[in-house]
């Protein structure tokens, strides 16, 4: 048997395909869970004296996706039970009252919850609607031909702090590896504005943190949830979901960037440098550059070739022209001197040399 | 113009990564023929010549640098005024007498003058 029991409306660029994300169905779980509990609360808050709820009291309650209408994404949630789900029978009716109560509490405006609704439920709200962007929001039914209740970020936000002094949201953070806490299993993040925040550390990242810990080109990039204060100031890295290391970063940043650029780039001039040959010079370049060697600056030609600049004494370069891979040195020495050399690099044992030359000319800086 | 002149120099975003001033922003590009444009500091300022070159001439500029006449003859190069119908202030760095392998390096001694001098506009 199935009954429909509450279609809520998802807003916003991602639903207006008329399909619903993956991760959208984990707020509708969350939302089928706050509807068990808060029935199960207002049982007991009608018999007084009753700790508990009759057993059974939410056994055929199952929510299930049952089709998605059009009007942005609509998902009617029908609850399936084995057998008929009535008013009057255990738990029947009570999970009706929830979900109007619910949506009566997302509706109401600050400070003014229905008084029915107990605080302590207002922590689901960290997992309802947290899937949803800045410019989304679900919209609930509600009972009576009222007006939709309006779940945003923002009103998530608040719900979960009329109670608490923090929120969770999801997180994605992007730092180096300052050092790890192999007994807590933790790791300290190190971002970019100075500031570092401790990270809880899979088994499964522990290889990654032992490799590149302290080492600062090599970037990792959290994605988790976090709680946050009413500032929105991150506190706490709660769970960790994925976490990835980029090697070299820096590199490969730019190495991208230089890939991102189309004939024509500079003011209607200018040659794209060869993709293929850039993916050459990123292979040969990042996880393999010396780490003890200082970053270059890397900028494009508009004769589509690479310049390599660092920004030490004598003023080094490399012109590396991309057609044959041939990378052009050249640093001032003190006096009148100046150091000049060609490297063809197109094999990886050129590149070696030439790091073993730059070694030695960027030595000290 | 006189020694004292300070060349201002249009730097395109790709040529100042991160705002690391590259010596690419003082090399002459292809379509310069060897004597890349600069303006006349003495008949405009750093912050109306970028508007002119991004406004009036529809280019992209990340920021102004200068180097002086003198520090142009310094590097081993010429400068000349070259002033054109609405574009009075247009005067040129001339490479032509140096062979184009050496153009890099003179570039290199263009750039790290303007670093002495700092970023022109915006203000520092």
């Amino acid at each position: 048997m199935k009954h429909e029991f509450i279609q809520p409306r998802f807003v916003g660029a991602r639903f207006e395909e008329h399909t619903l994300p993956l991760e959208v169905a984990r707020d509708l779980a969350a939302y089928e869970t706050l509807v068990v509990e808060l029935a199960k609360y207002l049982y007991r808050h009608d018999h007084e004296g009753r700790q508990r709820v009759p057993k059974g009291f939410d056994a055929d309650f199952h929510l299930h996706i049952d089709r998605l209408d059009e009007g942005s994404a609509r998902p009617m949630l029908s609850i399936v039970a084995a057998g008929v789900l009535v008013a009057g029978a255990v738990g029947g009716g009570y999970f009706e009252r929830a979900r109007d109560l619910i949506s009566d509490c997302i509706a109401a405006p600050d400070g003014q919850l229905p008084a029915t609704f107990p605080r302590e439920l207002l922590v689901h709200f960290n997992q309802i609607g947290r899937s949803l962007h800045p410019d989304e929001r679900m919209e609930l039914p509600r009972a009576g031909g009222n007006a939709m209740a309006q779940l945003t970020p923002e009103r998530r936000k608040r719900l979960v702090l009329a109670a608490d002094t923090v929120y969770e949201r999801e997180i994605e953070l992007v730092g180096t590896i300052a050092e790890a806490d192999w007994e807590k299993s933790t790791f300290r993040l190190r971002l970019a504005d100075g500031t570092s925040m401790t990270v809880p550390m899979p088994r499964s990242f522990h290889e990654d943190a032992r490799n590149y810990g302290g080492r600062d080109r090599h970037q990792t990039t959290v994605k988790g949830v976090g709680e946050f204060d009413s500032w929105d100031r991150l506190q706490r890295v709660k769970s960790v979901d994925n976490l990835e290391v980029q090697t070299d970063a820096y590199l490969s940043s730019r190495l991208e960037s230089m890939a991102s650029l189309v004939d024509g780039w500079f003011d209607g001039q200018g040659i794209a440098p060869n993709k293929d040959k850039l993916a050459i010079v990123a292979g040969a370049l990042i996880g393999t550059y010396p780490e003890q060697l200082p970053l270059p600056v890397i900028a494009p030609t508009p004769e589509g070739n690479l310049l390599l600049e660092w920004n030490v004494p004598g003023d080094p370069t490399i012109d590396l022209e991309l057609q044959s891979l041939s990378a052009a040195f050249h640093a001032f020495r003190e006096g009148e001197m100046e150091v000049e050399r060609t490297f063809v690099v197109d094999h990886p044992d050129k590149w070696d040399e030439l790091f073993l030359f730059l070694s030695t000319q960027l030595a000290g800086q | 113009m006189t020694e004292n002149t300070v060349l201002l120099r249009q730097v395109h975003p790709d040529f100042i990564p991160g705002g690391e001033l590259t010596s690419q922003a003082f090399m002459p590009f292809p379509k310069d023929e060897g004597k890349p444009s600069v303006y006349d500091g003495d008949q405009i300022s750093p912050l109306e010549s970028h508007a002119h070159f991004t406004e009036t001439l529809g280019y992209t500029s990340d920021s102004v640098w200068g180097v002086s006449c003198s520090e142009v003859t310094e590097a081993g190069l010429t400068s000349q005024a070259d002033p054109k119908e609405h574009f009075p202030s247009h005067a040129l760095i001339d490479f032509t007498a140096q062979p184009a392998n050496a153009f890099r390096k003179l570039a290199k001694k263009l750039k790290a003058k303007a670093l002495t001098r700092g970023r022109l506009h915006p203000p520092l």
